[in-house]
């Protein structure tokens, strides 16, 4: 009886606008009888019909909570510090912003988050950001790419120490696709346990990630505050992770991925190693037939070739990075 | 045992998928690759369009 009336007290206060975050909250629905863009917004009793909707009411700091459903729209943040919080990125509850054409979102403000909602595009780019402080995480991207043109998953384009993380990208073994692109002087982003599958195809190009006029970028895995490690994993796509040649410093660290299925490189690096500055380290190729580990470290014998570059100590397993490697000499 | 250890430390290029394990013939040798570069997904341009 008392856990009855505890769910049904729940229920209520779950309806309340007070149950999450005040009056910097605003409530989307269209799957609600009396959703309307002209409603207040301030539960979900009086919930607005359309992000879009909502976002013309949308100040910094506030809180939107989007309702499972489909969202065809083009969705473009008109202030920093927004925040967008989904049901789910995938299953009965996802919240799925998919546009007839055209780019689902479009963020060109800084210190914005996006969590747990589900972005389609079709020959489009999925996600546009432009900003400081990005946060994207738990959602679902995917890109379905028919044109000739170049179409991302997430285009980075001057973005600064954004994270984007525990994302599953897709792209849907078309061509002319990349997963992650950070173009236009993005420095000191994370590119963090993310799921990467089909981003380009055997003799169809595409990248899960592409990093181009970018600084200092970390591809390593997502510590979930329980001392979880989840890999950024790289599958069934036809390059992994690809650096545009570049004339300057760049400094990224791709350390501790998997990769796996790939159809070309798992890593391409096509930099001059004496300036390039980008370190590939310690990640798992889930492949058989190669690996050797002489002195039983965890640490191939080997070294993987990433063109130009080099993965000087593969892994025998996804988290042997955790054990102290034994050093060696005369690697190269 | 010698010839494992002088085996050792070489530059070996992506293992591949399942239908060419253990058939690396894309080897390294000195700063030459035998392997060509993956096809380049160009650049976009319509950034301004959004």
């Amino acid at each position: 009886m008392v856990s009855i009336i505890m769910t049904g007290i729940r229920q209520q206060t779950s309806q309340l606008n007070v149950a999450k975050n005040g009056s910097t909250a605003l409530f989307v629905d269209n799957g609600y009888i009396g959703a309307d863009d002209n409603n207040d917004g301030y539960s979900w009793d009086a919930p607005f019909k359309s992000i879009t909707g909502a976002l013309a009411h949308a100040a910094p700091w506030m809180t939107i909570y989007i309702k499972h459903g489909n969202y065809h729209e083009n969705i473009v943040i008109p202030c920093e510090s927004l925040r967008l919080v989904g049901v789910q990125q995938d299953g009965p509850a996802v919240v799925n912003i998919n546009p007839v054409s055209g780019t689902p979102l479009t963020c060109l403000y800084g210190y914005c988050e996006f969590q747990n909602l589900s972005f389609v595009s079709t020959n489009s780019h999925a996600i546009k950001l432009s900003g400081p402080g990005i946060q994207l995480h738990d959602c679902y991207i995917e890109v379905n790419n028919s044109v000739g043109a170049t179409a991302y998953g997430v285009w980075g384009y001057d973005i600064d120490s954004a994270s984007i993380y525990n994302n599953y990208l897709n792209g849907k073994s078309s061509q002319f696709v990349v997963g992650v692109f950070l173009d236009s002087g993005s420095v000191d982003c994370g590119i963090q346990g993310n799921y990467f599958t089909d981003w380009g195809d055997t003799g169809k190009p595409g990248y899960c990630v592409g990093i181009n006029d970018a600084q200092r970028c970390a591809i390593t895995p997502y510590e979930d505050g329980h001392g979880h490690y989840i890999p950024n994993r790289f599958v069934s796509s036809y390059v992994g992770v690809y650096f545009y040649v570049i004339a300057n410093f760049r400094g990224h660290d791709v350390h501790h991925n998997f990769f796996a299925e790939n159809d070309d490189y798992d890593i391409w690096d096509g930099n001059d190693l004496t300036v390039s500055g980008i370190s590939l380290n310690e990640n798992y190729y889930a492949y058989t037939g190669w690996f050797f580990d002489g002195n039983n470290d965890g640490r191939a014998d080997y070294i993987i070739s990433a063109y130009n570059n080099y993965d000087v100590l593969p892994l025998g397993g996804v988290q042997s990075w955790m054990n102290p490697p034994v050093p060696r000499l005369n690697i190269l | 045992m010698r010839r494992r250890m002088r085996k050792q430390y070489t530059v070996i290029d992506k293992p591949r998928a399942t239908e060419n394990v253990g058939s690396f013939d894309k080897i390294k040798i000195g700063n030459r690759f035998y392997r060509p570069r993956p096809r380049r997904v160009p650049v976009a341009k319509d950034w301004e369009e959004k």
